[in-house]
């Protein structure tokens, strides 16, 4: 009898041990506060030494992945990784470099491992090895609520979005020149996928399928670069297409979403060797909007795929013709925007996640929603599916919320 | 009336309350439309799913049991009842807590705002809420083979916890794929 009791009492304590740590773990996955990260320094190495220190363990478990992957990569030509890391390095900004130098000191993880996870995007597109994303971005230009200014949202969409979301971070930068800067990132990458800057910029990417890619600076190092050196849209604009700094070589195809503050805003499609820039200006709209595939009819030759994949065009006229139709877009409206899983295929909700949404949980689903209210400094972020789980305001001196 | 006897009737009262479950969040959202139709599939795959498995387990095992899987099914049913208040709650939730950010700029009241204690208690309920729902549904599975299969509840409570998992897991799946394939 005390036998079974014992039995018993074992097995409820499994029962409540299961419980307990799978609680844990979903509430853990929503607090993103121990994510959120401050770098800065008096040189871009000590930069990198500080923030490869908070996020030791993310990024060591990256580095393990990778060597995983290192068997199993078809390498391009036979190249070993440090042969394909260092042709990338040849593009990359000298404070990258040291950033990330530093990031391999403090976390112990191969300096060209780090490198080859900052180019990671641009060398899956340069492998051919995924085609079709789902990310959708968006400004409200005018027709805000009134002093609110303009407001930069978007959608991060990304195979395997299961895994890469649990090593994404806020990063917050002040940096010992340039700009202050907010963005969210991969554990380990010194560069941003969404990210706004103390100036009244943000940025954000699309990925384009083309094949006109090739070695050059990582894209996420191309936004923060931007954001850390430039005040305005147009300078931006103008870093991208003219390369004012003589590395800028793009290494992927991708379109750049900027806006500022005094709702100057535009896409600039870029290839490795062609670019385009739409401007809002230019429409005769409250909004603008880019999803994954080029809008000018210049650049959709260079686009890998014949036409834009069906869902990217779903997505753009949900957002044209229904989300992004509001009077006195607001806040609320914004987080309900990047929330939605509306699908005009089906006239309606399917309450589901598929990639005619702009909230969705397919085979790309959302890793990330951000939200950047460029005129006041401040963004909201969302560092999962956004229509799971709350949103931070993150600022660049505080953090609070939930808040939505 | 006795709801858990063995009849058609009762399987198809059980039977509403996936559906409704998969229905519900949508509906609440969105509103009525054909669309919300694609959310059922989901928790109609979990029902299955725990019903079939645990009634094969205890068919074919060492100390073998009839199949009872009608009785079992409108079980299995009634266990979608807390998943179905969660998906309401939180839906409900959620349009509450998005409210917060209803025309509003200043930090500081966006501040305030969040550490209002009515916001506080429905952005705790609102992440809990699925987590209770999830773990009543394992409780409620076990009990229900205990109270079918006559086994013990230890048993069953070991049976529940995988089988539940794994059930979840396919059935999110299964739903990329459907959507894939519209």
């Amino acid at each position: 009898m005390n036998k079974k009791k014992i039995t018993s009492g074992i097995f409820i304590g499994i029962l409540l041990l299961v419980s307990i740590s799978s609680s844990i773990w979903y509430i853990d996955k929503y607090n993103v506060k121990p994510r959120i990260i401050d770098v800065y320094g008096d040189s871009y190495y000590e930069m990198g030494l500080m923030y490869g220190s908070q996020v030791k363990n993310i990024v060591s478990g990256i580095g393990e992945v990778a060597n995983y992957l290192e068997k199993g990569l078809p390498l391009l030509n036979g190249s070993t990784l440090e042969e394909i890391a260092q042709g990338y390095l040849a593009y990359t900004p000298n404070w990258a470099i040291q950033m990330m130098w530093g990031i391999a000191n403090s976390t112990g993880v191969d300096f060209y491992d780090i490198v080859i996870l900052n180019a990671f995007a641009d060398l899956a597109q340069l492998l051919m090895l995924m085609v079709y994303m789902g990310c959708s971005q968006f400004a409200m230009i005018n027709n805000t609520y009134h002093g609110l200014g303009p407001i930069f949202g978007r959608t991060l969409d990304y195979p395997a979005h299961n895994i890469f979301d649990n090593w994404q971070i806020i990063v917050r930068y002040d940096p010992p020149n340039g700009n202050s800067m907010i963005g969210v990132t991969i554990a380990g990458w010194v560069g941003f996928l969404s990210g706004m800057n103390n100036k009244g910029v943000s940025m954000g990417i699309s990925q384009i399928s083309s094949e006109e890619v090739e070695y050059g600076c990582p894209m996420g190092i191309i936004i923060t670069d931007g954001l850390m050196n430039y005040n305005n849209t147009r300078d931006i604009q103008q870093y991208l297409t003219n390369g004012s700094i003589s590395s800028i070589y793009h290494a992927g195809a991708w379109c750049y979403f900027i806006t500022d503050k005094t709702g100057d805003a535009c896409i600039v499609e870029i290839t490795s060797y062609n670019n385009h820039t739409n401007w809002h200006s230019d429409v005769s709209t409250d909004h603008l909007v880019i999803t994954n595939h080029f809008v000018s009819s210049e650049m959709i030759p260079h686009s890998f795929v014949p036409g834009p994949q069906e869902s990217t065009l779903y997505r753009k006229q949900v957002l044209e013709e229904y989300l992004l139709i509001k009077d006195n877009f607001d806040l609320k409206d914004a987080v309900e925007t990047v929330r939605s899983h509306y699908d005009i295929t089906i006239n309606g909700d399917p309450g589901q996640g598929y990639e005619n949404c702009i909230c969705n949980d397919g085979s790309s689903g959302t890793m990330h929603a951000f939200i950047a209210v460029v005129a006041h400094n401040y963004s909201l972020i969302c560092l999962t599916n956004p229509y799971r789980a709350p949103f931070y305001l993150v600022s660049f001196t505080e953090v609070i919320g939930p808040v939505a | 009336m006795d709801l858990f006897e063995e009849t058609n009737r009762n399987l198809i009262i059980s039977l509403l309350f996936p559906i409704l479950t998969g229905l519900i969040s949508p509906l609440i959202t969105y509103g009525l439309n054909l669309g919300i139709i694609f959310q059922i599939p989901q928790y109609i795959i979990i029902w299955n799913l725990c019903i079939i498995i645990p009634s094969f387990i205890f068919h074919y095992a060492k100390i073998r049991k009839e199949f009872k899987i009608k009785r079992f099914a409108i079980y299995i049913g009634y266990c979608f009842i807390p998943i179905l208040i969660s998906n309401i709650v939180t839906q409900i939730l959620q349009i509450g807590l998005t409210n917060n950010l209803n025309d509003v700029i200043d930090i500081n009241i966006i501040r305030q705002r969040a550490f209002n204690v009515i916001f506080q208690i429905q952005l705790f309920f609102y992440i809990a809420l699925p987590v209770i729902a999830f773990i009543s549904f394992i409780i409620l599975t076990a009990f229900s083979m205990k109270k079918v299969y006559e086994i013990s509840l230890v048993k069953s409570i070991l049976i529940a916890i995988p089988m539940t998992f794994f059930s979840v897991g396919i059935s999110y799946y299964i739903r990329s794929l459907i959507g894939l394939l519209f």
